[in-house]
């Protein structure tokens, strides 16, 4: 039996990360993994920081995977999208890249003066790398 | 009359004029490109984005659960709203009248909102706003983040710093409204200003009330029952929170589109001027050298003639 294919897209505010048909694509939920499947019933989700596997032939190949670190996952009848925040190719995530970011947020969050909007941003950096460093074991 | 080393000097000077701002009208040519793959790479977030919030924010509607914060306007004060107003400039000169539009409908904002009885504050994103809304209005300027900074270009991170700032001053009910006035690209040729409000969160009706419409297979086939997880409320509220920062994202790319685009038609004509000026200027030294040669013969002649 052929397997069916969906369009799927992966979607960040700065830019579109991929788009195309796929069997099946696995995401980190919020409260906890699920997988997307042609024909799944329409659906909202958060999602928490993680990896997110899309598997375009079959199961069987090895599938492309990103980290994300949030956002919302949305099954429509036009297929499934995912608007994600931080997302990046998994193979484009560095580890020593990610501590090396991650010592210099923090040490900038430490500064004695520090004005609100900056102070999210790093903050929201911080919640970033600290999630990939995860992700990158 | 000028002499003619004058009028040499003047050409020259013009020509180096020129030189400038035709480099700069090919820097902010780029730049504007630029900008332009920026805000084309956002779009379909964007839009996307909003579909959801519609379709989401249309269900809760049919459900009896209290509506998201940030969707929900403030109770009306005793003493008149709180407007915080977000005036986006560039932190740059010389793009036209660009700057000078935003802060002529800041002004004219505030004066209207005052005049309702509000109390405006101000939030300036770009230096050339914040310069020229000092002196009246310095004393409602909040102070956010160090603008003396300037951001070379515009980032994600920034657009949801600003956001999360903002969240924390509506939700603690510090102000009651956000509005923006912001420089909208419409064409090469016209960039708008914009004002729009951006707290309460007022959901985009339909998708064509968004500035971009590309791709018209947009999920709005409008599907009333739809899954939510964990919850619709927090689905919704996540949602709201993340359309303020896209949006605010989105508001940063258009300006930074309208205002290179500005700078190029305005170093363009620059550009031209001075090639004009170089003519006219040449031909009149053109003119002043054949004078003084004519001069120079005719008193050759006359002098050999009285001999």
């Amino acid at each position: 039996m052929p397997t069916l294919r969906f369009p799927f897209a992966l979607v960040t505010a700065e830019r579109p990360l991929f788009q195309g048909d796929v069997t099946l694509v696995n995401v980190p939920g919020e409260r906890g993994d699920y997988g997307v499947l042609a024909g799944h019933a329409p659906m909202a989700t958060t999602l928490r920081a993680g990896i997110l596997d899309v598997f375009v032939q079959d199961e069987s190949a090895p599938p492309e995977r990103f980290f994300v670190a949030g956002g919302f996952g949305h099954v429509t009848d036009n297929g499934f999208t995912v608007l994600a925040e931080g997302a990046v190719s998994l193979k484009d995530l560095d580890r020593t890249q990610v501590d090396r970011d991650l010592a210099a947020v923090r040490e900038a969050l430490a500064a004695a003066t520090i004005l609100p909007v900056e102070k999210a941003t790093l903050e929201s950096r911080r919640a970033l790398l600290e999630a990939q460093r995860q992700a990158v074991g | 009359m000028p002499s003619l080393k004058d009028l040499k000097n003047r050409i020259s000077s013009v020509r180096s004029t020129r030189k400038i701002t035709s480099a700069m009208k090919m820097v902010a040519a780029s730049k504007l490109r630029y900008a332009q793959d920026q805000a084309h790479k956002s779009d379909p977030y964007a839009q996307h984005l909003a579909a959801l919030l519609r379709q989401t924010e249309a269900q809760q509607a049919l459900t009896d659960l209290p509506r998201s914060r940030m969707l929900r306007s403030a109770p009306p004060r005793e003493d008149g709203a709180r407007v915080l107003l977000l005036v986006v400039t560039s932190d740059r000169g010389l793009c036209g009248a660009f700057n000078g539009m935003m802060v002529r409908e800041a002004r004219r904002r505030i004066a209207a909102l005052e005049s309702s009885g509000a109390h405006v504050q101000l939030l300036c994103l770009g230096r050339k706003g914040r310069d020229q809304l000092r002196r009246v209005h310095g004393a409602k300027m909040l102070a956010l983040f160090d603008d003396k900074i300037p951001r070379r270009r515009v980032e994600l991170s920034f657009a949801e710093g600003v956001a999360a700032a903002l969240r924390a001053l509506f939700e603690a009910g510090e102000v009651d409204e956000v509005h923006a006035v912001f420089g909208h690209f419409k064409s090469a040729i016209a960039q708008v200003v914009t004002w729009e409000r951006l707290l309460p969160i007022s959901v985009p009706s339909t998708p064509a009330s968004l500035p971009n419409q590309e791709n018209g297979d947009m999920t709005d086939s409008a599907a009333p029952e739809i899954l939510s997880e964990p919850n619709l409320a927090i689905v919704l509220d996540r949602l709201a929170a993340r359309f303020l920062a896209a949006r605010l994202y989105g508001i940063l790319v258009d300006s930074a589109v309208s205002e290179q685009s500005a700078r190029t038609m305005a170093m363009d004509n620059a550009t031209r001027n001075a090639g004009e000026m170089i003519d006219r200027l040449t031909l009149v030294y053109n003119r002043s050298r054949q004078a003084a040669i004519t001069r120079e013969l005719v008193e050759i002649i006359s002098g050999a003639e009285a001999l």
